[in-house]
């Protein structure tokens, strides 16, 4: 080999490592939350929701648990723990038993009591309503539960405060022992805390979890164990199975392919030189995504970087089938046309994902496109200049490779035969099983998702499923909308439509209600006149109510509280899940529980005719998203594929030759159906990409066993052997992504490797025959 | 003077010991009460009266039959509070609070002889003799000492006779206990 020759080779390698340097070093946005690669909601309220749900305040929840000791153990490994992620500053919050409130939050709820509860009704403060409390509070003061009530009684004797802390301490399901918080139902320590930082901060979220991780390992833990779950958990975990499962299958793709290629050419050469229409497909790709969206999906990339098997057939086909006194200039313009057609197919094809408005189906698509017509282009015009006439090894198979695709031509019928029955199958059986829950496309592993449900369940955090979303200008607007929605949250728990509702506004009333609250409190004298009379004839002394007097006539007077005076974490974490703004407005979150009639609040939230409120399940509204898209999505596949077979007809034009190759193709998909369906796998829109890559490439074999000018068995032994050389390539790669953790990408490799593999059998069974050793020249 | 104390605390130490021995020999008490509570802010005192039972070593049952119908009942480390008449039936576990487990040891230790359980919450101070004895509670830190200032239990032999407490905030209630005859 001279050195001329291999200079260019080089010096386009060096170029495109520079570009991809560039490239992925300074232009390029890798991002890999799976939710930017999901679907957005479709309306506004579902859109807020969704993003709040990902990465709003209640997203940096960390759950943690402490199992695998004695109870006593555990207790104390808790309180280290707590007590040193309290000290890191890391959280905002970090609870393990119930202090319940600081005395500053109490002081600060209680200052503003009158404002805040339901309880200031003008018929409490009348002389009847204060005679009719303090018979009540007598009663309270001779029962056990005396010492209790006689801490707030005289300074509150309308009940404020207890309907305010009732409110605000909600109900917890964790059970205290040896001080500290232990789920109800299991050995397991509790431990709450909540970071500042938006669970989709992967870095921040790394670094919490390593605070959590070390403290417990500094707490001297012996056999105990850890848990922790939360969103944020989940975003750092898919994260890190994404960037390891892209890494490893691009490594691990790497050195297979690049192994097989030069098993079978015995050229380092020839491999430099084949990687170049790839390398410059996967750069013109990940431009055109950035350029078009901003950044990259790792999935997307992750999925590109598989195009490894695909996008080097072209090199292999041109490299393979360079005839022994051809130039590769010629192979190329020989091949030129079939390749063209190879390549438009599968392009046709993917316009169909291309088009979805699925954000990480079109990504995928354009990538996939881009890179494809890139290689092709690189092929044809690149290739030739670079490696003009470098002698490469020939790629005839062996005899036995012949002799194996001759029995697969003479029992084809039984491979028809096959089809039939799988065909029936499928027509027959259940038919294909959408998958419609979007989590099942997680990346996050089962087990880590049911360890959150468990979690969850002990700490009785609310599953947040059923909402009604509020929207409004301003915070005022929100809570005056929640206000107005009471009467109906009233009519459905009483309906036993739900069990119970947490509101923005019983947390926080609006200002024009505190108002009304604070104009419904008497003057000094008035109250002081009220409560004499209606003390009168009773045990009380006129002195014990001072401090209720005192209160009464600086509540009076106080501003409204506005949501930006709740500065205590523990205050904070309560509200600001419920009532938050985003983008200029905002927006209010009423949780619903126990929901058993979901029609029932559609209907009479509707009914309302109310435009800041909408009722979401947020479930079901995925669920929907997820269905359209999946139809959009074949009905564009639908498209792609008759597109596909229109232009195989004009370019083939004969109808032999048209069966010869979509006989095969459709055979693969029939195979990869019955396949996936026998493993009972759930079809996302992720496999229904699958199978349109599959397609594509599947065409290929057929398209470039069957192509015009093989005149002698040399021919069809070297078209063969390239054909065979794509198909290893692309099994390799795509075998590899069956055994990815990810979901998405393990249902691609599935779909893709099974699809091919049948491809390539039914498309060898049905090429045309072969041609007789030593035919004419 | 260090001698001196020295010298006394094992035999007020055999006596406190006697005395819990004896307690924790009974199986079973009734007897009704009748409490008196003085709370500031009220001109007279609150007058309750109603049954208490006990049975040995955890079981300890307070039932008010008037001005109010509420009942109290400790068993293990459950409580019950339940007052039928605004149908009012509360369960809670006295792990999830010290300070209720304190003020329930006062009595509830006190009539099992359990001298640990009840050194846990408390200082126990012992005076005069088995036929007529005074056996003083003061809460031995922690928020217990927050909420109570003192509990003095009187008693004749292993029958309790009398519970005074006294608030942290100076309310106070007596409690006279007088068996039930079989």
């Amino acid at each position: 080999m001279r050195v001329s020759s291999v200079v260019p080779v080089l010096a386009a390698l060096l170029a495109l490592a520079m570009a991809g340097l560039l490239l992925f070093g300074k232009l390029v946005t890798v991002r890999s939350d799976v939710s930017d690669f999901l679907p957005e909601g479709q309306t506004p309220a579902t859109r807020v929701m969704l993003d709040e749900l990902r990465s709003g305040s209640a997203a940096s929840l960390l759950l943690i648990g402490i199992e695998g000791a004695p109870e006593s153990e555990l207790a104390r490994i808790s309180s280290t723990v707590a007590a040193e992620l309290r000290a890191s500053r890391l959280f905002t919050f970090v609870g393990n038993q119930s202090e319940d409130f600081s005395s500053s939050d109490e002081s600060f709820l209680f200052a503003r009591r009158y404002l805040l509860s339901s309880a200031t009704r003008a018929e409490a403060f009348t002389v009847q309503g204060l005679h009719r409390e303090l018979d009540r509070l007598l009663e309270q003061l001779s029962s056990a539960a005396a010492p209790l009530v006689k801490q707030f009684a005289f300074a509150d004797p309308v009940g404020a405060w207890l309907d305010l802390l009732r409110v605000w301490r909600g109900d917890s399901r964790v059970e205290t022992r040896q001080g500290v918080w232990f789920a109800a139902d299991a050995d397991r320590a509790l431990i709450v805390a909540t970071s500042p930082a938006s669970a989709l901060d992967v870095t921040a979220g790394r670094a919490a979890l390593d605070a959590v991780d070390a403290a417990f390992a500094r707490a001297d833990p012996g056999g105990a164990r850890l848990v922790i779950s939360g969103p944020g958990v989940f975003a750092v975990a898919s994260a890190e199975a994404i960037e390891a499962d892209v890494r490893r299958i691009s490594i691990l793709s790497t050195l297979l392919v690049a192994g097989f290629l030069l098993w079978r050419h015995r050229s380092v050469y020839v491999l430099a030189a084949a990687a170049i229409p790839l390398l410059a497909g996967v750069l013109a790709g990940a431009a055109a995504v950035q350029a078009t969206y901003g950044f990259i999906h790792a999935i997307t990339l992750g999925f590109g970087l598989t195009m490894l098997g695909v996008a080097a057939d072209y090199p292999l086909l041109l490299i393979g089938q360079r005839g022994p006194a051809e130039s590769t200039r010629a192979a190329a313009r020989r091949i030129w046309r079939t390749m063209a057609l190879a390549t438009a197919t599968a392009v046709v094809g993917l316009t169909a994902m291309l088009l979805s408005s699925f954000p990480g189906l079109s990504q995928l698509g354009l990538f996939s496109a881009v890179g494809l017509l890139t290689a092709a282009c690189a092929t044809r015009w690149l290739m030739p200049r670079l490696v003009e006439d470098v002698a490469f090894r020939g790629q005839q198979v062996t005899s036995g490779w012949l002799a194996a695709a001759a029995a697969l031509r003479r029992h084809r019928g039984w491979l028809v035969g096959l089809m039939v029955l799988a065909g029936i199958y499928l027509a027959f059986g259940r038919g294909p099983v959408w998958e419609t829950d979007l989590a099942e496309l997680s990346t996050v592993p089962q087990q880590a998702r049911d360890l959150d449900e468990e979690l969850r369940s002990q700490f009785g955090a609310p599953d947040v499923r059923h909402l009604i979303a509020i929207s409004g200008v301003s915070a005022e607007d929100v809570l005056q909308a929640s206000e107005r929605l009471q009467p109906v949250i009233s009519a459905l728990v009483s309906a036993g439509a739900i069990g119970g509702a947490q509101s923005p506004s019983s947390f926080l009333p609006s200002a024009r209600t505190q108002t009304d609250r604070q104009n419904v409190l008497p003057d000094a004298q008035e109250l002081a006149d009220r409560i004499t009379a209606a003390i009168a004839g009773t045990l009380f002394q006129r002195s014990a109510f001072a401090p209720f007097e005192r209160d009464v006539a600086t509540q009076r007077t106080l501003s409204p509280v506005l949501p930006a005076e709740f500065t205590s974490p523990l205050l904070a974490a309560r509200l600001a899940p419920l009532l938050f703004p985003r983008d200029g407005s905002w927006h209010g979150v009423v949780v619903l529980t126990d929901v058993r009639a979901p029609e029932m609040i559609r209907d009479k939230v509707a009914a309302m005719g109310d435009p800041a409120l909408v009722y979401v399940d947020l479930k079901a509204e995925m669920e929907r998203m997820v269905f359209s898209y999946t139809h959009e999505a074949l009905a564009w596949l639908a498209l792609g594929g008759g597109l596909l077979l229109l232009a195989l007809a004009v370019t083939l034009r004969q109808p032999i030759l048209i069966l010869r190759v979509v006989a095969p193709v459709a055979s693969a998909v029939l195979a990869t159906l019955a396949v996936l369906d026998l493993f009972e796998v759930h079809l996302t829109i992720f496999h229904l990409a699958a199978l349109l890559l599959m397609v594509g490439v599947s065409i290929d074999y057929a398209l470039f066993l069957n192509q015009r000018g093989q005149v002698t068995a040399d021919d069809d032994s070297r078209t063969l052997g390239s054909v065979l050389n794509c198909n290893a390539t692309t099994l390799l790669t795509f075998g590899l992504l069956s055994f990815c953790a990810n979901p998405v990408l393990q249902g691609i490799g599935v779909t893709v490797a099974t699809g091919i593999l049948a491809g390539i059998i039914f498309a060898i069974s049905m090429s045309h025959p072969p041609h007789a050793i030593g035919g004419p020249v | 003077m260090c001698g001196l104390d020295a010298g006394r605390a094992p035999a007020l130490a055999s006596e406190l010991d006697a005395l819990m021995a004896a307690m924790a020999r009974v199986r079973e008490t009734r007897s009704s009460f009748r409490e008196t509570r003085q709370i500031a802010g009220l001109a007279a005192p609150l007058v309750a009266v109603g049954t208490l039972a006990y049975k040995s070593p955890d079981h300890l049952e307070k039932r008010t039959t008037d001005p109010i119908q509420e009942q109290i009942v400790v068993d293990g480390d459950w409580l019950t509070y339940s007052k039928p008449a605004e149908d009012i039936h509360y369960t809670m576990t006295l792990e999830n609070s010290r300070e209720l487990r304190g003020l329930v040891e006062a009595v509830r230790a006190t009539l099992a002889g359990d001298r640990a359980s009840l050194e846990r919450y408390y200082t126990v101070t012992l005076a005069g003799p088995i036929e007529n004895w005074k056996l003083a509670l003061v809460p031995a830190g922690g928020r217990l000492q927050g909420l109570l200032g003192s509990v003095t239990i009187f008693g004749q032999g292993a029958a309790v006779r009398r519970i005074d407490t006294v608030e942290a905030n100076g309310d106070s209630s007596q409690m006279t206990i007088e068996p039930t005859p079989r």
